[in-house]
């Protein structure tokens, strides 16, 4: 499994990938990405299973993100998850509505990280 | 009303532990210069700022236990971003919690002058330092 983590912040996608092995996942490879711009290219060179985004960040941000992967026929089936500090439920609607299969708000566990992550990557109905 | 000083005193301590295999306990305040101190803005429904303020040796432990390396292999540089990466947290933790269902907009977290003046202020006691969270609401 191939995980793209986008995040501004390089301390906090040093944090994500910890806690991702820490959840059960590493055997994964990680793909890193500061902004959206950078995180569609990289999901357009390589063969991504997963896209972990947040929503704040300087140029193209997670909402934008979430957007253009939904609207590009050969990125609309990655899960994305959004991994943010904003647990409003008009941040999580919208990011719902734009395409986003699971939410994390921080502060998170690696337990509470693991179980959205095998939510958004079961088979969709 | 939700009352603010609760909420900032869970959330801190929330995510101390969470996030950074810290401890936190409220304390009364007693202030020092010598602090590393990160600022996160917001607007919206909400607007108005939070300054977290933390000891040297702090700042050094939560950002080795964050990155999971060594006290003495963390750089000046990384102290800064988990300091950010700090006030960011608790800012958007403790706003969800205040207003969940309005629209807040946070901005990018920075370094910062320390801020002890008149507003929502609380000190936390930790096992390896002292930090202070500061809340000022537009």
């Amino acid at each position: 499994m191939t995980v793209l983590i986008v995040d501004d912040s390089p301390v906090m996608r040093n944090f994500i990938r910890r806690v991702m092995r820490l959840a059960g996942f590493g055997q994964a490879e990680y793909l890193e990405a500061s902004d959206g711009s950078e995180a569609l290219r990289c999901a357009r060179a390589a063969h991504i299973d997963l896209v972990l985004t947040d929503i704040n960040m300087p140029g193209m941000n997670g909402e934008d993100l979430l957007a253009a992967l939904h609207a590009d026929p050969a990125l609309r089936a990655i899960p994305a998850v959004v991994v943010s500090t904003d647990a409003t439920l008009d941040r999580q609607e919208r990011t719902t509505a734009l395409g986003a299969r699971g939410y994390l708000a921080k502060p998170f566990s690696p337990e509470t990280l693991r179980d959205e992550i095998e939510r958004a990557l079961e088979p969709r109905r | 009303m939700i009352a603010v000083i609760p909420v900032v005193r869970q959330v801190t301590r929330e995510v101390l532990e969470t996030m950074f295999f810290s401890e936190a306990e409220p304390v009364a305040c007693g202030h020092t210069e010598d602090c590393i101190a990160a600022r996160v803005r917001f607007t919206g429904n909400a607007s108005g700022e939070l300054t977290v303020m933390l000891s040297p040796e702090l700042a050094r432990s939560l950002s080795a236990a964050f990155l999971a390396e060594e006290d003495d292999e963390v750089t000046a540089e990384q102290r800064g971003q988990v300091s950010c990466e700090l006030a960011n947290i608790i800012c958007g933790a403790i706003l969800s919690r205040l207003h969940p269902s309005s629209r807040v907009a946070l901005g990018v977290p920075e370094a910062a002058a320390p801020d002890y003046g008149e507003a929502i202020h609380q000190c936390f006691a930790t096992p390896e330092g002292v930090l202070a969270v500061t809340l000022r609401m537009g």
